[in-house]
């Protein structure tokens, strides 16, 4: 079952197309990733889950319900946490904890004892006192206490020091594998996001470019440097390579759909037999900084992509 | 009912200390009403400055009350936790309507309650004070929820007031202004409440659009249009409302009228001020209708109304007993006197009916050109014209004026509370609501045969039109002069010349004393007196 659902989900402000037919699916149980640089609609698609923002068109749904139509009941289950939220700043933890404690009919105090502990988080001080990542942290266990069954972040990790995002992604790790929670996560931080999910998505300038499984990603795309002879003709490399490039002998580029046997049979096609063939595998900040490099299309005066 | 109780806790919890200063400040209207006399002043001086900083109060919690779950926006923690909006509005607007509604109306009815207003009047007062707070209250509220932080709020909030009132200066007013200011300001209020409605209405409907024109739901599209439906025919309604010309005005002959006028003491007094238009003269004599004295077919003036007359040429101060009488000649077609008072009784002029709740009433004076003019007046409403001149032969006008007309006076009445029956005359406790009274610098020259007096007393007894106007004089009185609305005690001692007044002598007993007024007259240094003034002295004489 998909907990998440959006089929050509767009969001438009005035003629800025923020979000463009995105589709995608996360599977009960999984972790995934949406990525994409600054301004790429990772934020709008996920108010627009959460229901903060309404879509232009397409569905979005959120626990088999569409995100136009969520209720406080659909709010117990689903737990939200984003940089771009204002906690109260007058309250102290423990008084955001028992504001929002009778909200949960799911509740579970013992749990919520032991966030506390795990995040080492002061109960006594007001909010405008503490730090943006005990902020984080704070969002987090109010979001976590009650269990719920999504778990969607936005930037979770901005502005947090190594130690407190090594804490914070340790702790959703262990709580999927414990709980089986779902959960959405937008950021930056490509390692982090690489160790967390197991889908990923890829969003730029509002479209989405990918979407599977990490695992999949990096077993699709790679580095490939092939040693041929200098004499062979210029070929025309096909759609999937980017960044070809050949020096002498030697040609390199990126195989977005890299496929062992069948990849090496084009490649000798297109080399004359190559003396050798080098498919290197990327990690997930590689993949993504090249990717980025082809999206980098010029954009037409009203901001769409041409 | 939990997320509520739940809500309610937590903006108590946050505002719990701004809360108690609301309180705290709802309280001068209280403590003037029930404090000592020393304080008083202190306290008087307090309740001008207190509206403004009640509204400064009001806006500050509202606004924070609101912008901790902001509607507007995309930052509010609430929106993606299990609150549903309808139970944010309840949690939300009980809370205001508690505190900034229910709550000062309730300080305000306890008081009226104890100036002694009648249970239907604190039913009328009860609307008004309701409707009033709530278009504050809740006007605050609708621009609160349009912002979704402080800082747009305070700019929000400091550009309404400040587009207010330009509209307000806009506003066009009549050529009679000037003159009927005192009652033009209620219209005014109406029209500048107008038209800030309208002003939230446009922004609102803007902000309302910037929201949502991306979400070409029906439903979005309906508020849409009804908004801007409700913007482009507002300005119509204001013309239909105050523009047009009212086609008919009820006539009331003198013969037909329901009112009465009675001197009579009121609980509070107000001084209403005067003003000119370029040279041009107006006057006003206005009062305080006491709604809790009157019965249905009656209106009371208070006694010492204060009035004032700009002539040309004269700068002329009197209290209405005087200024009736010797100046103004209501017979005399140039000057045709009316009595209006303010049609609505959503607000009054100023705003703060609620705080006098005494409905005030307006004497002018217009002249043949302007009288057309001023009928048409569609928001003043029209009670009809008064034959002063038997009123006041009837009732006061004993303008202690000497048959030669060389003594001019400034008669006060003042009612007698009580009397006692001591040795030498009678102990008479007197309410006085002047600031001062026209004490002699030598009160044991008080006396008639005295050449030179300063200030003459005389029992006047209305129903009998009877002037006690032999040897008074003050043997003592309580020396709080400079108090303000308090109350003297004088012992006059009252020798009645069997020879000269042999009426009042025969008639002088406790009953006649009941129904008696004290006058004094100040006598001005140039008076021609004698020893020998008597009762024929104090002439009716309404025309000099």
């Amino acid at each position: 079952m998909n907990l998440i659902e959006t089929h050509q989900l767009a969001r438009r402000f005035g003629k800025t197309e923020a979000v463009h037919d995105v589709s995608f699916q996360v599977p009960e149980g999984e972790i995934y990733a949406l990525l994409g640089p600054n301004g790429a609609g990772k934020t709008t698609t996920i108010q627009m889950l959460m229901n903060i923002q309404q879509p232009t068109s397409g569905i979005a749904k959120v626990l088999g319900i569409d995100s136009t139509n969520l209720t406080e009941r659909e709010f117990q289950k689903i737990g939200y946490v984003s940089e771009n939220l204002r906690l109260p700043e007058w309250m102290t933890l423990q008084e955001l904890i028992d504001y929002f404690r009778p909200m949960y009919s799911t509740w579970d105090t013992s749990f919520e004892e032991a966030l506390i502990g795990r995040f080492e988080l002061p109960l006594d001080l007001k909010f405008k006192h503490l730090s943006r990542g005990m902020q984080m942290k704070a969002q987090l266990l109010t979001s976590l206490a009650y269990r719920p069954q999504l778990i969607v972040l936005d930037e979770p990790f901005s502005g947090l020091d190594p130690l407190t995002r090594d804490e914070l992604i340790q702790g959703i790790l262990e709580l999927n594998s414990q709980e089986g929670w779902s959960v959405l996560i937008t950021s930056h931080d490509l390692d982090e996001v690489e160790r967390l999910s197991d889908h990923v998505g890829i969003l730029n300038k509002g479209k989405l470019e990918v979407s599977e499984e990490i695992e999949s990603l990096q077993n699709r795309v790679r580095n490939i440097t092939i040693t041929h002879t200098e004499n062979i003709a210029e070929v025309s490399p096909p759609a999937h390579w980017i960044h070809y490039q050949r020096q002498g002998g030697v040609s390199r580029f990126f195989d977005l759909n890299y496929q062992s046997e069948a990849s090496d049979n084009l490649y000798r096609n297109y080399f004359q037999n190559p003396a050798h063939i080098q498919a290197e595998t990327l990690n997930l900040r590689e993949i993504f900084v090249e990717l980025s490099k082809t999206f980098r299309q010029p954009y037409s005066k009203k901001g769409v992509l041409k | 009912m939990n997320t509520i109780y739940n809500l309610l806790k937590k903006d108590h919890g946050h505002l719990k200390w701004l809360l108690l200063l609301w309180c705290v400040l709802l309280t001068p209207a209280c403590l003037i009403e029930f404090s000592s006399s020393d304080v008083e002043q202190g306290l008087y001086q307090i309740q001008f400055v207190t509206p403004f900083i009640q509204t400064a109060f009001m806006a500050l919690i509202i606004s924070l009350l609101v912008l901790e779950e902001p509607l507007v926006g995309s930052r509010g923690y609430w929106l993606t936790r299990p609150i549903l909006r309808k139970t944010l509005l309840i949690s939300k607007i009980s809370m205001i309507v508690f505190y900034f509604i229910i709550l000062p109306v309730i300080v305000e009815v306890i008081l009226f309650k104890y100036k002694g207003a009648s249970s239907e009047d604190l039913i009328d007062a009860t609307l008004e004070l309701f409707i009033k707070q709530s278009w504050c209250a809740l006007g605050i509220t609708a621009l609160a929820t349009l912002t979704s932080r402080f800082k747009s709020f305070v700019m929000l909030f400091a550009g309404y007031e400040f587009a207010s009132y330009a509209i307000f200066i806009i506003i066009p007013r009549s050529p009679l202004y000037s003159k009927t200011m005192w009652l033009e300001a209620e219209y005014l209020q109406r029209c500048h409440h107008f038209l800030s409605m309208f002003l939230i209405i446009l922004f609102g409907s803007f902000v309302i659009y910037r929201q949502y024109r991306y979400q070409k739901t029906k439903s979005n599209w309906i508020i849409l249009g009804v908004t801007w439906l409700i913007t482009i025919l507002l300005p119509f309604t204001w013309n239909k409302e105050f523009l047009k010309e009212p086609s008919h005005i009820p006539f009331i002959s003198p013969q037909e009228q329901a009112v009465e006028l009675h001197f009579l003491n009121l609980p509070k007094f107000t001084q209403i001020g005067e003003g000119s238009d370029n040279g041009k003269v107006y006057k006003t004599v206005s009062s305080i209708i006491d709604k809790t004295q009157q019965d249905k077919s009656s209106i009371w003036i208070s006694k010492n109304a204060q009035a004032s007359i700009l002539e040309e040429g004269k700068n002329i101060h009197s209290d209405v007993t005087k200024n009736i009488n010797p100046f103004i000649n209501p017979l005399d077609q140039k000057n045709i006197f009316e009595i209006l008072y303010p049609k609505s009784k959503l607000l009054d002029f100023n705003g703060d009916l609620h705080r006098e709740y005494y409905k005030r009433i307006s004497i002018l004076r217009f002249s043949e050109e302007e009288y057309p003019l001023i009928k048409r007046k569609k928001h003043l409403q029209y009670l009809g014209v008064f034959d002063f001149t038997q009123y006041f032969i009837k009732e006061v006008g004993r303008t202690l004026i000497s048959n030669e007309n060389t003594i001019q006076s400034d008669a006060n009445i003042d009612t007698i509370l009580s009397y006692n029956l001591v040795e030498g005359g009678y102990r008479i406790k007197i309410e006085s609501q002047r600031t001062q009274l026209a004490f002699s610098p030598h009160p044991e020259k008080n006396s008639l045969e005295l050449p030179g007096i300063d200030v003459l007393y005389a029992l006047y007894n209305p129903k009998t039109e009877e002037i006690l106007a032999g040897n008074i004089s003050i043997s003592s009185s309580s020396q709080d002069h400079d108090k303000i609305l308090k109350k003297y005690s004088f012992t006059l001692s009252c020798t009645v010349n069997p020879q000269t007044q042999p009426q009042v002598a025969n008639s002088l007993d406790e009953e006649w004393l009941k129904n008696a007024f004290l006058v004094h007259c100040r006598l001005t240094p140039t008076a021609k007196t004698t020893a020998s003034l008597t009762y024929d002295d104090f002439s009716i004489s309404p025309y000099p």
